[in-house]
C-alpha cells in the first residue's frame, strides 16, 4: 500500500541550487509527505518526552520504517523527528526537573522553578515559541551558508576527502564524552567492524570467518539499532528508575508567548550562539544550551534572578538548542562530520539511503540539504504549536514506567532490524551490538565514535586507494595540495591537544 | 536462589578494576585474531586493517594496564600519566545496592536472549505478545496491563510493518522458515 504512495514523487538528485530547492519543495509539500512529516515530528516529540530515549533512539527506530521510502522522503521524516525531539526534552526539563535529552539540561535551571511557582504553562509556551524562533534563525543562517559550503566542497579531491575523513574521526574521538583513549579505541573498533566483508577496492572478502552472513559486511541498520536503541533499553531496564512526580502546571500561556517577543535581543543572540556552536563538530546541544544560558545571565541587568525562575533563562537555552540543529547540519551534511549522537545516526541514515555525506553531497545531492531545511522548519513550527497548546497532556507520557516502555521498544527495535533486509541474522546482530553497546555505556565509552568510524572508515579507505591509483602509487600525492596539508595539520592538532593539556595539568599540580 | 544471591554478592565484591579490564581484554583478544587473519590477505587488502589494528591493540593493552593498576594513584608523571589518566573515566561509579544491580543487569540480558530465541522459534508475531506480556508482568505484577500492552504492541506493529509497509516478517523455525 505504501509503495503506491511513493510513486508520486520521482527520485531526483542534483547539485544545482535552484533545482535542489525545487526538488526539495516538491518532496516536502505534498499532502502525503506532509502527513509523513507530521508522523515523524510527533514521534520525535514522543521520544523526547519519554524518559531515557531521545534523538539517537528515535532515529534508530525510524530508520527501518522509512527504509522503503524514497531517499529524500526518508531524510525528511528523520529530520522532522529531530525537530520534535528537541522540544520534547524541554517539557520534562520544565515540568519534572529532568531533561528529556542532554541538550535540554540548562532549561531546567529556570524552567522548573517557574513550574514550582505555578507558572509552568508560561514556561512551556515560552520554550515552545523560543524553540520555533531559534530554529528559524538557525535554518536561515544555514541557507545563507550553503553557497559558501558548496564552493568549499567543490574544491575537494579524493585525497582531500581521505584527510577529511581522518580529521572527522580524530575530532569526534576527542570531543565525545569519555576519556580520549577510550574514544579512540571506540573509533578504531568501529573502523575494524567496517572492514568486515567484501572490500570493493581490492575485491577481497575480509574477516568473514567462513560465514555467508558477513560476506556483505556488517550491516549498518542493526548496528545503529543495537548500539543505540537496544543498548539504551538494556541500561534503562537494569536501573530501578523512580516514577516521575508532577507539580501542577498552572496558567500563563499568553504571557509566555509575549515574554519571548519582549526579549528579542536575548532571543536573537542566543540563536546565533547556538548556530555557531552547532557548526563546531562534536560540540553538541549541551554546550550550546549552557553557553547561551550563561551569556543571557551575564548580559542581564539582574543576573541574580537567573536560577530562581527567570523566563529569559528558558528563552535563551531553548532558542540556542534549536538553532544549533541548523548549525550542526553544516559539518554533518557538508563535511560528513556529525555534531552529536543524533546527527551521527542521521549520517548513517544518509549512507543507508545511498547518499554519500560530505563534499560529494553538495555536488550531487544538494536537494537533501533543502529537504532537511524544510523538514526542520515545519517540524519546529508544528512541535511548538502542539507543545504550547497541549504540553500538560504530553507530559503525562513521561510517567510511563520503564518496565512497560522497554519491552515495547525492544520489540520495535528487533522487528525493525529484521525488515531492513529480511535476514534473521540482523536480529541476532542487533541484539549482539545491543549487548556490546550496553557494555560501552557501563564503562563510560562513547558509542558515537563507533558509528561515525563505521561510516567514515570505508570513505577514507576508498579515497586512499583512489588517490594512489590516480598518482600511480606516488605517496607524495597525499601531501601536495594545500587543503590536504591543512587537514593533516588540523588532525594532528586535534589529537595532540588533549595530551598536551593533560601534561600541562600534571606539571601544574606536582603534589597530586 | 541462595546460590544465585551468593554469586552476585561475590561479583559485587570483585575489585572495580576487573570488569573494565576484562572488557578491554576481550576486545584485545578479538583484535589480535583480526590481525592474525589480516596477515593472510594480499598487501592492499591488509593495509588499512593493519594501520588501524596495530595501534588499537597497543591502545587496548594500555587500557587493560590502566584499569588493572588503578592509574591515577600510580604517581606517574609526564606524558604517560596524561595518556593513562585518559582512560580513568571508563570506570562507572556504582550508586546503591550493587548485587541487586548486577542481578538486574543479568536478568535484563537473559530476557533479551530469551526474546531473540522466541523469535527464532516462533517468528515475530507469536513471540512479541509472549515477550511483552511476560516482561511487563515480571516487573509490574499486573496481568491485565501486561496482556493489554502485549496485544496492543503486536497489533500496532502488525498494522505498521505487515500491512502498511508490506514487509515480510519472519515466521520462525517451527514454521519451516530458515
Amino acid at each position: 500500500m505504501f509503495e503506491q504512495l511513493f510513486l508520486e514523487v520521482p527520485a531526483r538528485a542534483t547539485g544545482e541550487l535552484p533545482e535542489a530547492v525545487w526538488i526539495a519543495a516538491r518532496t516536502v509539500f505534498t499532502p502525503r509527505n506532509l502527513a509523513f512529516l507530521t508522523f515523524g515530528t510527533l514521534f520525535g516529540l514522543l521520544m523526547g518526552v519519554l524518559p531515557g530515549l531521545g534523538g539517537p533512539v528515535a532515529l534508530a527506530l525510524l530508520i527501518p520504517v522509512t527504509f522503503r521510502l524514497e531517499a529524500n522522503v526518508s531524510i525528511m521524516i528523520l529530520s522532522a523527528a529531530l525537530g520534535g525531539v528537541a522540544f520534547g526534552g524541554s517539557v520534562t526539563a520544565i515540568l519534572f526537573n529532568t531533561p528529556g535529552d542532554a541538550p535540554n539540561a540548562a532549561t531546567l535551571l529556570d524552567g522548573y522553578p517557574l513550574t514550582r511557582r505555578g507558572r509552568g504553562a508560561e514556561a512551556l509556551t515560552a520554550s515552545a515559541v523560543a524553540s520555533a524562533a531559534g530554529a528559524i534563525v538557525g535554518l536561515a543562517l544555514l541557507v545563507f551558508s550553503i553557497p559558501l559550503v558548496r564552493r568549499f566542497a567543490l574544491a575537494f579531491h579524493s585525497v582531500d576527502i581521505f584527510w577529511l575523513a581522518l580529521f572527522g574521526l580524530a575530532t569526534v574521538a576527542v570531543v565525545c564524552r569519555g576519556g580520549i583513549l577510550a574514544n579512540l579505541i571506540a573509533g578504531a573498533v568501529g573502523l575494524l567492524i567496517a572492514f568486515h566483508g567484501l572490500n570493493p577496492v581490492t575485491g577481497t572478502a575480509r574477516f568473514t570467518w567462513g560465514t555467508v552472513y558477513l560476506r556483505d559486511g556488517v550491516p549498518l541498520v542493526p548496528l545503529i539499532i543495537g548500539v543505540f536503541a537496544v543498548a539504551e533499553m538494556l541500561r534503562l531496564a537494569s536501573e530501578a528508575t523512580p516514577i516521575v512526580r508532577t507539580d501542577p502546571v498552572g496558567g500563563g500561556k499568553l504571557a509566555g508567548a509575549k515574554a519571548v517577543f519582549g526579549n528579542g535581543p536575548t532571543l536573537v543572540r542566543s540563536s546565533i550562539i547556538g548556530w555557531l556552536i552547532g557548526v563546531i563538530p562534536g560540540a553538541g546541544g549541551t554546550v550550546a544550551n549552557f553557553v547561551s544560558y550563561l551569556q543571557a545571565r551575564a548580559t542581564s541587568a539582574d543576573p541574580e534572578s537567573f536560577g530562581s525562575g527567570d523566563i529569559r533563562g528558558v528563552i535563551a537555552s531553548e532558542a540556542a538548542n534549536d538553532a544549533k540543529d541548523g548549525g550542526s547540519m553544516v559539518p554533518t551534511l557538508g563535511l560528513g562530520i556529525p555534531g552529536s549522537a543524533s546527527t551521527a545516526v542521521l549520517l548513517g541514515a544518509l549512507v543507508i539511503n545511498g547518499i554519500v555525506p560530505g563534499p560529494a553531497l553538495f555536488r550531487e545531492n544538494l536537494q537533501v540539504v533543502f529537504v532537511v531545511v524544510f523538514a526542520l522548519f515545519l517540524s519546529n513550527l508544528l512541535t511548538s504549536a502542539v507543545g504550547a497548546l497541549s504540553a500538560e497532556r504530553i507530559s503525562k507520557l513521561a510517567r510511563i514506567p520503564t518496565s512497560s516502555l522497554v519491552p515495547v521498544v525492544l520489540a520495535v527495535a528487533l522487528l525493525g532490524a529484521f525488515v531492513s533486509r529480511g535476514n534473521f541474522g540482523d536480529v541476532v546482530a542487533a541484539a549482539a551490538f545491543g549487548l556490546f553497546g550496553f557494555l560501552l555505556l557501563k564503562f563510560g565509552v562513547s558509542r558515537v565514535p563507533i558509528v561515525i568510524a563505521f561510516v567514515l572508515g570505508p570513505i577514507a579507505e576508498q579515497n586512499f586507494h583512489r588517490t594512489l591509483q590516480i598518482s600511480r602509487g606516488e605517496l607524495s600525492a597525499f601531501f601536495d595540495r594545500p587543503i590536504s596539508l591543512l587537514l593533516l595539520l588540523a588532525t594532528a592538532l586535534v589529537l595532540a591537544f588533549p595530551f598536551v593539556a593533560a601534561v600541562r595539568r600534571g606539571r601544574g599540580d606536582p603534589g597530586e | 536462589m541462595n546460590l544465585i544471591r551468593r554469586f552476585f554478592e561475590r561479583l559485587a565484591d570483585l575489585d572495580d578494576r576487573y570488569p573494565p579490564a576484562a572488557f578491554y581484554g576481550l576486545l584485545f583478544a578479538y583484535v589480535a585474531a583480526l590481525l592474525a587473519e589480516a596477515m593472510r590477505y594480499d598487501p592492499r587488502a591488509r593495509l588499512f586493517p593493519l594501520l588501524v589494528g596495530v595501534p588499537l591493540a597497543v591502545a587496548l593493552a594500555v587500557a587493560v594496564f590502566a584499569a588493572l593498576v588503578d592509574a591515577p594513584d600510580l604517581g606517574v608523571a609526564g606524558p604517560f600519566e596524561g595518556l593513562v589518566s585518559a582512560v580513568e573515566t571508563h570506570r562507572r561509579v556504582d550508586g546503591g545496592d550493587t548485587p541487586r544491580r548486577y542481578r538486574r543487569e543479568a536478568e535484563t540480558v537473559l530476557w533479551l536472549l530469551a526474546f531473540v530465541s522466541a523469535i527464532r522459534l516462533l517468528g515475530f508475531f507469536p513471540a512479541i505478545p509472549c515477550y511483552v506480556t511476560a516482561a511487563v508482568y515480571r516487573w509490574e505484577r499486573d496481568v491485565r496491563r501486561a496482556l493489554l500492552l502485549g496485544l496492543l504492541t503486536t497489533a500496532a506493529l502488525y498494522v505498521l510493518f505487515a500491512e502498511l509497509l508490506s514487509a515480510t516478517v519472519y515466521r520462525g523455525a517451527l514454521a519451516g522458515v530458515s
